[in-house]
């Protein structure tokens, strides 16, 4: 994928270009303000970019594709009161004509996969912030995507709920096989999450490092956080992003 | 009329009002605690305001011509809603009220989800809208008269004039509502125009069509009576008009009494509609239990 994209005058993405092999999960990690929301919204199809372009699986991106889920930041945004928690989940399948059996399978099945089976019919304000994102993440699963984009999705949520959240989409990730690129502006996070980490520079934005994670791939919160190697990965990013700010 | 925006991006509920009006819908009339204690405070507010009609009268404050005492007012209220002629006259107005408000909504809704959903045509309207809209209906009546006489029809153009750019101003405000965040997930999830204004725009735009029907309701009211009243189309509005004509203080009073209990009739129905339709809104529903 390459893209160089100008918005108004202000340069959001200079020249960003990686690649994400199929079934790979890699985080995306920069200082606030430098586009990686406007990156992940190019990917999406949501917005176009002004030269280069993105590709998945080889064919070019010029409106949302078909077999790509996001999952915003926003979740008391993103899904919609007026409906309940399973016809939150349920409205893309029925969009894409999924029959009716088929349908209730999917959606039983990533309910339960999030943990959340027992309050389908709940609406997603009678749930903690946790478990909307947990609603947000089942109606991606359920849509079957080849590629999952998620935009700081633990952003909002307390220490606990996130490192719970964290552990789900790796057992999903590793579950499904999807291709999920994860924008964030935790360094620990993409560190634990990720196969590879983009770092990205400040405004205006480039790829200033694409850093593989050797860590074993079974993570776990206490052991994994604990390796010497996660720290020194964990100090390498750090250094990188301090530089990306001072560079401004 | 602008509304009050969001401030907490996580959570939609932070809404209020929708109406601009200073009303916030289906508050008020929540039931929970202290019910009993609204309703006993009401009662012995509306007590206390008759016993003070009645004894301003009887002390002779004022005159007993021009302001017949409360209880004899009721007691005509009582007389009238005896006999046949009036319940004729109130189908009439509420006949008209409510054909009016019907052909106003659906006109106003399909309008302004056309006008909010298109793009350019609302700046293409905004001018010819904002022309209309101040227009009273009233200034309406020479043509009314003239084009229907003393009819339904008379009352049908006022009412519809009306009650119409009360709801098609909520309905483009509420248009213009949709959150950006829930339009990205529904463009990337691939929901289709429709879909989009079905699952999406619709109900953002609800709660404020909810508000746009129920000032429309009310205005569609004042405006059948007045066109009862003034044109003569018959309804509550004539009857009132004769009684007063016909020397019955009285009876002109207890029927503005009934007018008035029709107009909180109309406002409690909107209102119970309302809450059903808007459960899921912050508005309504309250803290949620988390």
């Amino acid at each position: 994928m390459r893209k160089v994209y100008e918005d108004r005058g202000v340069e959001a993405l200079r020249e960003v270009t990686f690649e994400v092999d199929a079934g790979e999960l890699v985080c995306v990690v920069g200082p606030s303000g430098c586009g990686k929301t406007t990156l992940l919204r190019c990917v999406a199809g949501l917005l176009p970019p002004t030269a280069g372009s993105v590709r998945v699986g080889g064919v070019p991106v010029t409106g949302p594709p078909p077999r790509m889920a996001v999952v915003f930041q926003e979740y008391g945004r993103s899904l919609f009161p007026w409906m309940t928690v399973r016809q939150n989940v349920e409205l893309p399948l029925k969009e894409k004509k999924v029959p009716a059996g088929r349908r209730n399978e999917l959606v039983a099945g990533a309910l339960a996969a999030v943990g959340l089976a027992d309050v389908a019919d709940a609406h997603p304000w009678q749930l903690s912030g946790g478990m909307q994102q947990r609603v947000a993440i089942a109606r991606a699963v359920a849509y079957e995507p080849q590629v999952l984009l998620m935009d700081e999705p633990f952003a909002a949520v307390d220490a606990q709920t996130r490192a719970d959240l964290e552990d789900l989409i790796l057992a999903l990730w590793r579950d499904l096989g999807v291709t999920t690129l994860f924008v964030t502006h935790d360094i620990d996070e993409a560190v634990y999450l990720g196969q590879r980490v983009i770092v990205l520079s400040g405004s205006p934005t480039v790829v200033m490092e694409d850093l593989k994670i050797d860590l074993p791939p079974e993570r776990d919160q206490l052991t994994t956080r604990s390796l010497p190697r996660f720290a020194d990965l964990r100090g390498r990013l750090y250094a990188q992003i301090q530089r990306a700010r001072g560079d401004r | 009329m602008r509304h009050a925006a969001r401030s907490d991006p996580a959570n939609r509920g932070a809404r209020s009002d929708p109406a601009g009006d200073g009303t916030e819908p289906g508050r008020g009339a929540r039931p929970g605690r202290g019910t009993g204690f609204r309703v006993a405070y009401g009662a012995a507010g509306l007590g206390g305001f008759l016993i003070v009609l009645e004894a301003a009268v009887r002390s002779g404050l004022v005159d007993a011509r021009f302001l017949p005492p409360a209880s004899e007012i009721l007691r005509a209220l009582a007389a009238e809603l005896a006999t046949a002629e009036l319940w004729a006259a109130l189908a009439e107005t509420l006949w008209g009220w409510a054909l009016g408000l019907a052909i106003a909504f659906c006109a106003a809704v399909a309008a302004g989800m056309l006008i909010g959903v298109v793009p350019g045509l609302r700046a293409a309207t905004h001018s010819t809208i904002e022309f209309l809209r101040p227009i009273p209906s009233v200034a309406l009546i020479p043509l009314a008269t003239l084009l229907f006489g003393a009819s339904l029809g008379s009352t049908l153009l006022l009412v519809v004039y009306a009650s119409f750019w009360q709801v098609l101003i909520q309905v483009l405000y509420g248009v213009a509502d949709v959150d950006a965040v829930a339009h990205d997930t529904a463009r990337s999830y691939g929901l289709s125009a429709w879909s989009r204004i079905r699952h999406l725009v619709w109900p953002t735009a609800l709660p404020y069509v909810m508000t746009g029907l129920r000032l429309a309701a009310a205005v569609a009211f004042i405006l059948a009576i007045t066109a009862e009243l003034v044109i003569g189309s018959p309804g509550l509005g004539r009857s009132i008009q004769a009684a007063q004509s016909g020397g019955a203080v009285t009876t002109m009073y207890a029927l503005v009494v009934l007018a008035g209990l029709v107009g909180v009739a109309v406002n409690a129905g909107v209102r119970a509609v309302e809450r059903r339709v808007l459960a899921w809104h912050p508005s309504i529903r309250g803290e949620a239990p988390v």
